[in-house]
């Protein structure tokens, strides 16, 4: 999961909030972080629908990583927290890497069989994928008396995803979203 | 009614919802789904922890998980509906969701039906706008109205569906005639 903090303090919001009780100032915080909860879940359902690159490149099915992620808003008097839950979501604030987990080297899809599928799912299912010697990947053959096999895997000891800055809203539009709720709350008399 | 109360009432569906996908969950797949949830595993690993443990083939598997976590998503954003947000954003558009290879083009017909079934209560005819206490979000998914439907008064509404929600704001919704402006 991610963290980004975005900071709403105003001159003016500060003088409200310190004068705000605990109980008005935890709801005040929950309208904050309903508000950014949202804000992201809109941001991530329109970027997901347009961000199929890899999934269409391979022909294959878009697992809804990003479409279905999980946001839930927490707060209490003290602050609020959004929490994002996606595999990746750190590409948001930079470049990530990704080692292997229990193994020895990462398995890439290359092609559509493969994509959103583990090497030992394929073999559960009886494809006989294997590594030629030598090679830096893992294939499979169609036929298997073939003498032709296709590559399904590159095996790669780390990679890097890029910078993702536009996987999650800007800074600016979550502190504005957060400020309007804010000022909402204030408004309709909670603060008075 | 009053926001709050609408605020609560939205709750309300929400911890309904939460205990539902629990009842109708394959115990052995929860703590999978979970992790899924989660985010702290890709769909090639739950792929195959899932397959180590139910067996289905991978069209069922993905269906429960997939599932699962679009109700999970959909009852975190019920949850997010505090009085704030239901006064400002009343309406929910019925939106796609998620990208299909052949996705289901009948959602301006169910809307239809659905808003026939509920006498058009909250609703626009000529938009898939309607208020979030609408009565036309249960009958998307009624069962006895659709058959393909899941039973749930938030998305999914049927079976392998991506349609899911997007708000609407309060001047947009007075333009629709939901709300006075």
């Amino acid at each position: 999961m991610a963290d980004m903090s975005v900071n709403i303090k105003t001159p003016q919001l500060d003088g409200i909030i310190e004068r705000l009780d605990p109980g008005a100032r935890a709801e005040l915080h929950r309208e904050i972080a309903a508000e950014i909860s949202e804000t992201v879940r809109d941001h991530l359902r329109s970027y997901a629908l347009s961000h199929h690159k890899r999934a269409t490149e391979l022909g294959a099915r878009p697992t809804g990583n990003l479409e279905d992620a999980k946001v839930e808003a927490f707060s209490d008097s003290d602050g609020a927290t959004v929490t994002v839950a996606a595999l990746g979501i750190r590409r948001a604030l930079g470049p990530l890497e990704i080692r292997p987990k229990n193994k020895q080297a990462l398995t890439i899809p290359v092609a559509a069989i493969s994509y959103g599928r583990s090497v030992a799912y394929l073999k559960a299912h009886g494809i006989d994928v294997f590594r030629p010697k030598g090679k830096d990947y893992l294939a499979y053959k169609e036929n298997p008396k073939s003498q032709f096999s296709t590559v399904i895997y590159i095996l790669a000891r780390r990679a890097t995803l890029k910078h993702e800055p536009d996987l999650l809203p800007r800074k600016e539009e979550l502190a504005a979203n957060a400020l309007e709720a804010a000022r909402d709350y204030i408004m309709e008399g909670n603060a008075a | 009614m009053t926001d709050k109360e609408l605020s609560e009432k939205l709750h309300e569906i929400a911890r309904a919802g939460a205990i539902a996908a629990a009842r109708h969950l394959a115990p052995e797949l929860q703590p999978i789904i979970d992790d899924f949830n989660a985010g702290k595993a890709n769909l090639a690993e739950i792929r195959e922890r899932a397959a180590a443990v139910f067996a289905a083939s991978e069209a069922r598997l993905d269906f429960v998980m997939k599932t699962q976590r679009r109700m999970a998503q959909s009852l975190g954003q019920l949850a997010a509906q505090t009085p704030g947000q239901v006064r400002r954003y009343p309406a929910w558009r019925l939106v796609r969701g998620g990208t299909r290879r052949e996705p289901r083009n009948d959602w301006e017909a169910r809307w239809l039906a659905a808003g026939n079934a509920t006498g058009w209560q909250g609703a626009c005819k000529d938009d898939l706008v309607a208020l979030k206490d609408s009565p036309i979000w249960g009958a998307l998914g009624d069962p006895s109205i659709f058959r393909d439907a899941i039973g749930n008064s938030f998305p999914p509404f049927a079976f392998g569906s991506g349609m899911t929600w997007q708000r609407v704001s309060r001047d947009e919704a007075a333009e629709l005639g939901l709300v006075d402006g």
